[in-house]
């Protein structure tokens, strides 16, 4: 009976993250970078700059890790360039996620809590989002929930040590905020359970040896110039802001100089509450259970990255977890401050998508919860009726908070949020290259986020001519580059219009309708599939 | 004798209570920088009170006082009364009955963890943690009638949680919670929880008192409560309808475009499945609930949504205190169960409804009694930390007591030294030098024509003018407001307060003004042949302008 119910999760979870998996929502430009740069390894062995095998994918300059790139080339190859090649792998290891999950919450607590845990986390609402796509921040969590699992086993059979680092070194070839959080988990899981480890302090070594070799190429790649790019890009030092404030703080001090003063207001202090408030920005009910992150192409309207009635099944489970602690328990506890680490580092705080592994941890705290309320009821209800009522009631609550964020997913989020993935591009790219034969240029705006690797992507252009044949652009305020023209494609800001006709004769011009100077023969409009009018185009 | 002795056995308690009154009167006529309305306007009604026996508007001893909008129940104008007698009218005389309410709570707070949890330790941390506590200090210092209140209401839980062993007390506790009404608008719904709360809990306890002291102590409470309960029936309960949540629904157009999206329709199935306005005040009242939890409020920001209400870069409590709020819940879920940490727990729980039912996202004042649940649990967690006694456990006694040093450090300077020059202009800074500026040279003019506003000038020149009560009892005039929001006086003697418009009142000759720099640009007010510059009011520390005071020359 068990083993049907976790099966029914699993295809349960299947469905939410395959069902459309390729057309909704529309595929981004990051996304479309990682297809694009698969593609050309594919056909040529470099990425679309001319890298050979790269660790982290130059891209628009931001230096992606590279391990998912490497992931997606078998389906690409198979099944074509396109979105579903892209997303499949990303999607799959989201439900496995999901299996690992009810393993692990089995091996710390009991069977029921394990399927109430791979229940919440197969519709949760946090792990479904970053489940559809290419997100390679998903796939880390993958990594890292799959390493801990293989350490608490290994706790039994020392020759899992080995598979746990492995899986620890995958998660920091794939995304940038493990590399931060991941030493500092594997750091209080050998010290949470030192009687064990110290027993196994052999077979532990050998594999950190070989864990640190496997590091080494990551290492040389990041120390190079690629991950320290992004980090100083998005990191919390490139806000001014707490240095600002310690200067003004300074000046409403008489003595501005005397050390009380600078020792009191200075960047330390001032970048350390910095940190504090992001990390605590993390736990603030409004991010978790109400609207989740600001950032529109990481939410859902209305929606929190937990559901409401998590904020009752969350307090419980910490309750009882720490009532009564084992220090497997303990662990989940840590795991759940340490989560958000990386992201408390950047300046854009909450953030979903850079603390994202902290899906795993708070979605097991709420399962302990929803378990030890179910106990309580139990206990306190003796009338068999009253227990169903109850029974029947948290249930419907469940479930109409699951349909409520699947009808704000499905219906509202491509409209009330059009700019949150790259709607519209593809329409563009297949009417404009049904056109191009009879342009010498086609211009378009670059008002949406790099619109040139979507061109590549969709047009398949062939990796081989790109490489040679293009420039990236300098580094723009937030540490991204883009490429302005490749072929007879132009990828520029439309603000003269009138000089812009004069520049490209016998062109055809997308822009947006703000763009566009009214009055314009305008040829064709282009609507994404959310029915958003994204581009009029002219031919000049 | 007696009284060595008693200092001799509570040599700590005196201790903390000196520091409590140091940190509560210390510089309290200058810091915060200026008086608000509200405070200039109780420290006028009592002045008129005194002198007269009546409020500014002629009323005899009023309960329930009128003010610029509303109708306020006036306890602390009448515990003003004493201060300004032998003070004189000024803002340390204004601010003393609450610097005083405040130290009164410290004392409070002790009794009532001796008594409840008969620890000794504990009630003295908790009076020394309440002592430093920001929130406490910030609404200790200044006329803020909330904290009279959550002092009154300290009272009636101490009288309350007495009365379970001596059953008399709860007359006591009648009365004092009775009084919280009378103190602060606010009160009639804090000090329903609080009621709500004990009831549920000792419920027991109460079957045993005896139905005669049980009918005596509603009928002290009733009594105390008449004008409050007759004030409900006249109107005069205060500005409700502005200020509740749920008088701000969503705008039409926002909800018919959202639900476009889905060609959905209000009536629609789905509309009242997903997108009722009820629900949309369910999510509105909980995002607030948690911005009262969250860091931001508690530890880094404070109030942003009003900054008079904490120091600014400062939360409402202490750095530390995160260190033992994190290990007073964990002690109190180690620790077994005991009614009164189910009332302090409910309490936290339950303190910021007022606020949270209130249009502001955020509010410092309306949630004020979250903060002795707070101190509470925060002692709890010190004194689980100090009793802590082995290897690494001694480090992070020493490091929380070296960190409670730091963060009393870093608050006190926000407080003294940055709030006053930071936040000047949330104080309304500038009216004291206004009236000080133009007072003596008021005569030489017809008219003086200041900038009329929400914060009120004319308070400012009845405060500081010390205007002779019987006088502006005649003339008083409150120019209501249409929107059943806060009203405004227009004229006293020769001053006339007015919307200006330079470009039209730069041509009135022999008129002094008194304005913004907006409003008078000094642009246009430089030709010395013209206008004549008597002031520029600076904002402390600062070379911004709060007021100029320019004479438009005959």
């Amino acid at each position: 009976m068990k083993k049907y119910l976790i099966l029914a999760v699993i295809i349960l979870a299947f469905v939410l993250r395959f069902y459309n998996l390729g057309s909704y929502p529309a595929l981004n430009a990051d996304e479309a970078a990682l297809g694009y740069n698969a593609y050309s390894l594919l056909q040529t062995g470099k990425d679309e700059h001319g890298n050979p095998w790269p660790i982290h994918f130059q891209s628009f300059n931001d230096y992606k890790p590279g391990l998912y790139v490497y992931m997606i080339m078998p389906f690409v190859g198979l099944f074509g360039l396109n979105e579903w090649s892209v997303r499949v792998p990303a999607a799959f290891l989201a439900v496995v996620t999901i299996y690992l999950v009810y393993l692990l919450v089995k091996k710390v607590g009991d069977e029921r809590t394990a399927l109430i845990a791979s229940l919440l986390l197969a519709i949760s609402p946090w792990h479904i989002h970053f489940s559809r796509g290419g997100w390679e921040t998903n796939v880390a969590t993958f990594f890292i929930t799959l390493a801990i699992l293989l350490f608490l086993k290994a706790l039994e059979k020392p020759k899992y040590y080995l598979l746990s680092l492995i899986s620890f070194v995958a998660s920091l070839y794939t995304y940038h905020s493990a590399r931060l959080v991941v030493p500092v988990i594997g750091l209080s899981l050998v010290l949470l359970n030192l009687e064990t480890t110290i027993k196994s302090v052999k077979k532990i070594s050998v594999a950190v040896i070989v864990a640190a070799i496997l590091c080494i190429p990551l290492a040389v790649s990041f120390f190079g110039n690629a991950g320290l790019s992004r980090a100083s890009g998005v990191g919390i030092l490139a806000d001014m802001g707490p240095t600002n404030l310690a200067n003004e703080q300074r000046g409403e001090h008489d003595d501005l100089n005397s050390v009380f003063v600078k020792l009191m207001h200075n960047k330390a202090v001032n970048y350390a509450l910095a940190f504090g408030k992001n990390w605590f920005s993390h736990f603030n009910g409004e991010f978790l259970f109400l609207s989740g992150d600001e950032i529109q192409r990481n939410r859902v309207p209305e929606t929190g990255q937990l559901y409401t009635f998590e904020l009752i099944t969350v307090l419980l489970g910490l309750f009882i977890l720490l009532k009564h602690s084992s220090s497997s328990k303990k662990f989940i506890l840590i795991w759940l401050l340490v989560a958000p680490l990386a992201a408390a580092l950047t300046f854009q705080s909450p953030h979903a998508l850079r603390a994202h592994n902290m899906v795993i941890p708070i979605t097991i705290i709420s399962a302990f919860g929803l378990s030890y309320a179910i106990d309580l009821l139990d206990k306190f209800l003796k009338k068999k009726f009253l227990l169903k009522l109850s029974y029947l009631f948290i249930s419907l609550i469940v479930v109409w908070s699951f349909a409520r964020y699947m009808h704000m997913y499905w219906v509202h989020m491509s409209k009330e949020y059009p700019f949150s993935s790259q709607y519209g591009i593809k329409e563009l790219v297949d009417y404009v290259n049904s056109q191009k034969g009879d342009f010498k240029h086609i211009v378009v705006t670059d008002r949406y986020d790099q619109p040139y690797i979507l061109f590549l992507f969709y047009l398949k252009y062939p990796p081989s001519e790109f490489q040679n044949n293009h420039q990236l652009s300098e580094r723009d305020q937030y540490g991204f580059s883009t490429v302005r023209e490749f072929d007879k494609y132009k990828f520029i800001s439309i603000t003269n219009w009138d000089s812009l006709r004069e520049q490209f004769r016998d062109s055809l011009i997308a822009g947006t309708d703000e763009e566009i100077y009214q009055g314009t023969n305008v040829v064709k409009r282009i609507y994404g599939s959310n029915g958003y009018m994204y581009f009029e185009i002219v031919r000049n | 004798m007696r009284i060595t002795k008693l200092l001799r056995d509570n040599w700590l308690l005196v201790l903390i209570l000196l520091i409590s009154a140091l940190l509560r009167l210390y510089k309290l006529g200058s810091i915060p920088p200026h008086l608000t309305p509200d405070e200039a306007s109780l420290g006028y009604n009592a002045y008129s009170i005194l002198k007269t026996g009546k409020d500014e508007y002629g009323t005899l001893l009023p309960i329930i006082f009128k003010s610029f909008g509303d109708f306020k129940p006036g306890l602390y104008i009448y515990t003003a009364v004493p201060s300004i007698a032998i003070l004189g009218l000024n803002e340390f005389s204004t601010r003393l009955p609450s610097a005083i309410a405040g130290i009164v709570a410290v004392f409070l707070i002790y009794k009532i963890i001796s008594l409840a949890l008969s620890n000794k330790k504990l009630s003295l941390v908790s009076a020394f943690f309440l002592t430093l506590s920001p929130w406490h200090i910030q609404l200790s210092r200044g006329a803020w009638e909330v904290n009279l209140s959550a002092t009154l209401t300290l009272a009636g839980v101490y009288f309350f949680i007495r009365s379970l062993k001596e059953q008399n007390s709860l007359v006591w506790s009648a009365i004092f919670f009775a009084l919280t009404m009378l103190a602060y608008q606010g009160a009639k719904l804090s000090t329903a929880i609080v009621l709500l709360i004990l009831l549920l809990i000792y419920r027991k306890h109460l079957f045993k008192i005896p139905k005669f002291t049980i009918a005596k102590s509603i009928l002290a409470g009733a009594i105390i409560l008449i004008p409050v309960v007759l004030s409900l029936f006249t109107g005069k309960a205060g500005r409700l309808g502005v200020f509740s949540v749920l008088n701000y629904p969503r705008p039409e157009q926002y909800l018919q475009d959202f639900l476009d999206q889905g060609n959905e329709k209000v009536g629609d199935a789905s509309y009242y499945l997903f997108h009722s306005e009820s629900y949309n005040f369910f999510r509105g009242i909980m995002g607030r609930f948690f911005n009262h939890f969250s860091a931001k409020f508690l530890f880094f920001t404070g109030d942003w949504s009003n900054p008079r209400h904490t120091a600014p870069n400062h939360g409402v409590l202490l750095l530390v205190d995160v260190l033992f709020l994190a290990t007073g819940f964990f002690a109190l879920i180690k620790s077994k169960a005991n009614k009164f940490y189910y009332f302090i727990l409910l309490w936290l729980v339950l303190a910021p409804l007022p606020a949270i039912l209130s249009r502001d996202q955020v509010h410092a004042v309306r949630s004020f009694n979250m903060v002795f649940p707070i101190v509470i649990i925060c002692s709890i967690g010190f004194r689980y930390i100090l009793s802590l006694s082995k290897g690494v456990k001694i480090a992070i006694a020493g490091f929380s007591v070296v960190g409670l040093v730091l963060s009393i450090v870093y608050f006190l300077d926000a407080y003294f030294i940055h709030m006053p020059v930071h936040n000047a202009k949330y104080w309304e800074y500038g009216y004291k030098q206004i009236v000080e500026t133009v007072t003596p040279i008021q005569n030489n003019y017809q008219q003086v024509k200041v900038q009329q506003s929400y914060s009120q000038p004319y308070i400012y020149f009845l405060f500081y003018q010390k205007y002779d009560p019987v006088a502006y009892q005649k003339e008083a005039r409150l120019k209501e407001s249409e929107y059943g929001d806060v009203g405004q006086v227009e004229q006293l003697d020769n001053i006339c307060f007015c919307a200006i418009d330079w470009s039209v009142n730069r041509g009135e000759k022999g008129v002094l003004f008194v304005a913004d720099p907006v409003r008078i640009p000094p642009e246009d007010s430089k030709d010395e042949n013209q206008f004549s510059v008597i002031r520029e009011i600076k904002y402390p520390k600062s070379a911004d302008t709060a007021f100029r005071v320019v004479e438009v020359k005959l």
